[in-house]
């Protein structure tokens, strides 16, 4: 189950991006990241995140986030299994 | 490919419509961002041409840090002749251009020549092009951001580009990035102008690597949760970034205001233009650059406009400076400086002055174009800022910039003037905190406080905590004299260590002692880069820099201790009000404090030039070589009165 993101939170620094790659593939390259930030032109953000997202078992993303925007899908699954 | 550098650059000339890549090891000596820019404009800029001729050189770097997980690693540099100085032109932004410009594939670009049309540079993993910008030019910034993502059909594209104040060659225009980042001193947008690049555009999709990938992470990690999340600074710049932290709810500190006549506003003036003004009215939401947990920015919306990047020094150039109290104007006058592209702090800083010279009857309506210049009129100051870009009316002298202005208008003017090196000044509390005002005159490119100014001054460092971080005595009355010189000395190296690693200088010693510490930026650049240099080597590299830049504004502007002068209005009117009521800048204690600073720096303190020994100390004998042979030999020791190489580190 992939990640969730909270937009409304979202500040733009894209370390999830960052994390993401570096946690998939060891490198730096938010190009290669299953989760990307958008900026709009009326001030807000979207986030996309891609069908590769599902595999992690704590999503690095959801750790280097600074505004706890990101939940991971077995945060999910558990909540709603309580 | 080196950890934490793509280990390529690019030259472009754009005269020939031609570029090529270069393969580039890392520097040891000066590492990246301002320092390979300084190191490499030294050697291209030729004398006797000013910083709009086509063989001047302009370069971008982004330092070893960036792109990575390290926190605020996000900064751009941006060095060239400065229009307005003649010296050192050297400008910093953050945002999200200089990551994707590595991951683009590149360390550095160099921009030489000019193209015979405009255009807009795009680099991608895959290609580098000249774009035509015919269609662009005469475009704002944001719009122009907008068409470039549109022409190739990529949104996530980032750019650097100039408004029609860089096209239309106002001394002091800026870069803009990400709409509201500025990479503002020293007029480089209009050096983009007359080479007729109105954008750098750049898409990554390389990566950038770690030599200890694991080891960087824990460390990451553990500064995160350790330094960064108990931080005060970082609490408080969550909540509004420097504009939260500026103006401290009731707490009547020093402002630059009317022109920096005083620097007391009542607090029913804040009041009506602070922090929870703008929250409550037009927050949209709080914004980071890439790569920082601190997100001290914000995104506001006020009416048809968003616009985001208004921190402190807005608020003061738009606000205290102008006297002005309607927020809305404040906004509109932050967001069309950033759309025009031109630098708000000099911009604030003509203008103020030419309110001022209207109010003493120096100027009249016929040469202001029919406006009556006055405090606190927002909509005037609107069509002011719109002449300066235009060059129409007053607009047409005031483009020149403040010094140039003054020279131009005479009839006493120049008594209202502040600059330094001949640099506009709009800062605050330079009268109370005395090493905040030398950092602010002896800064490399003319004037500013994003040098050696230490904005911890006003915190009151106790003496055992200054001894423990600086090796300095007593720092803490910030309206003493003693031992500012040196401490000027320790923020200029440290800076340049900041700087040349891309970090941002925020959330670091400048604001906070625990933040960003010299041992820990070494660790950090260990473990990115595998390099073993300890925090005496990047603080050596920080002096090396820093002199080498010295030596730059010898050669091309003439620069010495003749020219570190107290702004004459600083030392004319005191502080009339508040905590610092009676402060003001006194000639004894100024020379006091230069003379500590050249003999820390290990300069003549007579000059103001360093000394051989010290050149040499630092490994720029070939610097030292061409001065020479332009017939500006450096003192000696000796001769200097100084006992070898004193400085620290």
């Amino acid at each position: 189950m992939p990640v969730t993101v909270d937009t409304t939170r979202c500040v733009g620094c894209r370390l999830c991006e960052l994390a993401c790659s570096f946690s998939r593939h060891g490198q730096f390259n938010p190009s290669l990241a299953a989760i990307a930030v958008c900026f709009q032109d009326d001030g807000t953000l979207a986030v996309a995140i891609s069908e590769d997202c599902a595999a992690c078992r704590r999503p690095l993303c959801a750790d280097f986030c600074p505004v706890g925007a990101i939940t991971s899908g077995k945060d999910q699954a558990s909540a709603a299994r309580s | 490919m080196p950890h934490g550098h793509t280990g390529k650059m690019l030259w472009v000339d754009l005269t020939a419509g031609r570029w090529r890549i270069e393969a580039q090891d890392p520097d040891p000596n000066f590492f990246g961002g301002r320092g390979l820019n300084q190191r490499r404009l030294f050697e291209l800029q030729p004398e006797g041409k000013d910083g709009l001729d086509p063989q001047s050189p302009i370069l971008l770097s982004a330092g070893p840090l960036v792109g990575t997980l390290v926190p605020g690693a996000c900064r751009l540099a941006v060095d060239f002749r400065n229009l307005v100085t003649g010296g050192v032109g050297s400008a910093n932004l953050g945002g999200h251009f200089a990551a994707e410009m590595k991951f683009a594939g590149f360390d550095q670009i160099v921009i030489q020549g000019r193209s015979p049309r405009p255009v807009y540079l795009l680099v991608t993993p895959e290609t580098v092009v000249l774009r035509d910008a015919a269609g662009l030019w005469g475009v704002d910034t944001w719009e122009t951001e907008n068409r470039i993502k549109r022409l190739e059909n990529d949104p996530r594209i980032k750019t650097l580009s100039i408004g029609p104040a860089g096209e239309n060659g106002v001394r002091f225009a800026c870069l803009i990035g990400d709409r509201g980042r500025a990479a503002g001193y020293g007029g480089c947008g209009a050096v983009f102008g007359a080479k007729r690049l109105k954008a750098i555009a750049v898409r990554g999709g390389l990566p950038v690597t770690a030599a200890h990938p694991e080891a960087l992470l824990d460390e990451v990690v553990r500064f995160n949760r350790e330094v960064i999340e108990k931080s005060d600074f970082v609490k408080v710049h969550r909540g509004g970034g420097t504009l939260a932290a500026y103006l401290l709810p009731g707490e009547n500190r020093p402002h630059a205001v009317g022109n920096m006549s005083g620097e007391f506003w009542d607090n029913a003036s804040i009041g009506k233009v602070d922090r929870a003004v703008f929250d409550r009215r037009y927050l949209v939401r709080r914004h980071a650059c890439f790569a920082c947990p601190v997100y001290c920015s914000s995104v506001y919306r006020v009416g048809d406009l968003v616009c985001e990047g208004l921190q402190a020094n807005s608020w003061r150039a738009f606000a205290s400076n102008l006297g002005i109290t309607d927020p809305e104007m404040v906004m509109r006058l932050h967001a069309l400086a950033n759309r025009y592209g031109l630098d708000g702090d000099h911009a604030s800083a003509v203008m103020a002055w030419a309110v001022e010279c209207f109010q003493h009857g120096i100027i009249d309506r016929e040469e202001t174009g029919g406006l009556e210049l006055r405090w606190n009129d927002g909509p005037t100051m609107l069509r002011l800022l719109e002449q300066i870009v235009a060059g129409t009316g007053l607009g047409a002298v005031l483009a020149k910039g403040l010094d140039a202005a003054a020279a131009e208008v005479g009839r006493g003017s120049r008594r209202l003037a502040v600059t330094a090196h001949g640099n506009a000044l709009m800062e605050a509390a330079m009268r109370s905190h005395k090493a905040w005002a030398l950092g602010i005159v002896t800064s490399s490119k003319g004037g500013g406080h994003l040098r050696g100014a230490p904005a911890v001054e006003a915190r009151r460092i106790s003496p055992e905590l200054s001894r423990a971080c600086f090796g300095i005595d007593d720092i803490q009355d910030p309206t003493a004299y003693e031992n500012k010189g040196k401490l000027v000395a320790w923020y200029e190296n440290y800076k340049g260590v900041v700087d040349m690693m891309g970090l941002c200088y925020l959330p670091s010693m400048w604001m906070e002692l625990g933040l960003f510490t010299p041992d820990q930026i070494a660790r950090f650049h260990h473990l990115v880069t595998g390099a073993d240099g300890d925090a005496a080597t990047l603080m050596h590299a920080g002096a090396r820099l820093q002199t080498l830049e010295h030596l730059f504004n010898i050669l091309h502007a003439g620069f010495g201790r003749k020219d570190a002068r107290v702004p004459e209005k600083l030392a004319r009117i005191p502080v009339d009000r508040g905590p610092f009521a009676g402060q003001r800048l006194d000639a004894e204690g100024w020379e006091q404090m230069l003379d500590d600073y050249y003999i820390a720096r290990g300069y003549d303190p007579a000059s103001g030039w360093p000394t051989r020994e010290r050149m040499k100390a630092l490994g720029l004998e070939e610097a030292g070589r061409r001065l020479a042979a332009a017939g500006l030999p450096m003192p000696s020791a000796e001769a200097a009165g100084m006992m070898g190489d004193v400085a620290c580190p």
